[in-house]
């Protein structure tokens, strides 16, 4: 259970599925052609690490993220920041969506239903979106 | 699970299910679990996931026979630390806001396009989007430099990780003695509070040190230069 203390939030383990991958996945030590992970499953585990963003797409995805942010000093979105909110993670549950049925066509989900990377893959698209409120 | 002993070492092993390892949740968080254990036992050194060796002889003479000087140095090198994870990020919306208020440029491209009637033109798009970036890398590259300069101090080795995230301004991997954990909890909360309008920080940690397998000459130069 992380603890915040002095405004360091501290947590003794990898807590998320997405977490404890990021702290393993191509680290400790190789023994030289005996790393024998099964590789399509590792391709559906990695993709947002692995995604590389063109330049052009990069700067498009700045200049939308300046223009929709609130430069006003006020908590309150408004009405029209609030129906922008509910449709933004309408599409982003259909990504969810998509992303979760590869995961069990691939027979990675054990099925125990924790939600093990789902945290990671929504927050990815969101930081990706740009909208971090 | 078993040890597979050579002088000094032990190559920590299991029977595996098959040639391949699937990287399920069960077996990412078993080997990550296993590592952990033995890490708190004393120094442990993470062999990479899915690494599968025909048999035990081969795990002697692969691995143990001829890398045991090298195994044993580094042992030696990770005895009495512990990997530390430190993120830095942005409270929401924090350097975008910052990179307008600092950049006029920005300031006036936005608000050119905002009112521009179907949001102005491709050409000025990219112009803003890259001004953004550009001063987003600004305020990151220092953000993240006062928090490793804070964080280093207490540090033998350490090692930037890849986080592409708009709102990490660092993610670093640092091995850290442990008599000097309580410093460094000190020194980042210290740089907390300073930045608490505008940034959080997270610290994973005592790790097993899956970061620092590898001790290169350098660092251990300037390990010693800071007395860790």
């Amino acid at each position: 259970m992380p603890l915040a203390s002095g405004g360091v939030t501290s947590a003794p383990r990898p807590s998320s599925l997405a977490d404890v991958l990021d702290l393993i996945l191509d680290k400790g030590l190789v023994v030289d052609a005996y790393v024998r992970v099964s590789a399509l499953g590792i391709e559906v585990l990695t993709i947002d690490a692995r995604v590389v963003i063109a330049s052009v797409d990069t700067y498009l995805h700045y200049a939308e993220a300046v223009n929709r942010l609130d430069l006003s000093h006020t908590e309150v979105r408004g009405i029209h920041g609030m129906a922008q909110d509910v449709k933004e993670s309408g599409a982003k549950g259909e990504v969810r969506g998509a992303i979760e049925g590869g995961k069990e066509a691939l027979g990675l989900d054990d099925g125990d239903g924790d939600g093990d990377g789902e945290k990671r893959r929504v927050g990815a698209s969101r930081r990706r979106g740009g909208d971090s409120s | 699970m078993v040890p597979v002993t050579h002088g000094g070492l032990a190559a920590v092993v299991s029977q595996a299910p098959g040639p391949h390892v699937r990287p399920s949740r069960l077996n990412v968080r078993a080997h990550e679990s296993v590592v952990h254990a033995l890490h708190e036992l004393g120094p442990a050194l993470p062999v990479s996931f899915g690494t599968v060796l025909p048999d035990v002889d081969s795990v002697l003479a692969e691995l143990l026979v001829p890398m045991a000087g090298d195994l044993e140095r580094r042992l030696e090198d990770l005895d009495g630390k512990d990997e530390f994870r430190l993120k830095a990020r942005y409270l929401p919306g924090v350097n975008l806001r910052e990179a307008v208020e600092r950049n006029g440029r920005i300031a006036r491209l936005r608000a050119r396009l905002a009112a521009h009637p179907l949001g102005g033109n491709h050409a000025d798009k990219l112009a803003l989007g890259q001004l953004v970036f550009n001063e987003l890398q600004g305020i990151r590259a220092s953000d993240a430099q006062a928090a490793l300069d804070a964080a280093t101090d207490y540090a033998s080795q350490w090692r930037l990780l890849d986080e592409r995230s708009d709102d990490v301004a660092l993610y670093v991997a640092l091995l850290v003695p442990r008599d000097r954990r309580s410093q460094l909890e000190s020194a980042l909360s210290s740089l907390a509070d300073i930045e608490h309008t505008r940034m959080r920080f997270e610290l994973t940690g005592p790790l097993a040190p899956w970061d620092f397998v590898d001790v290169p000459v350098g660092a251990k130069l300037w390990a010693s230069s800071k007395g860790l």
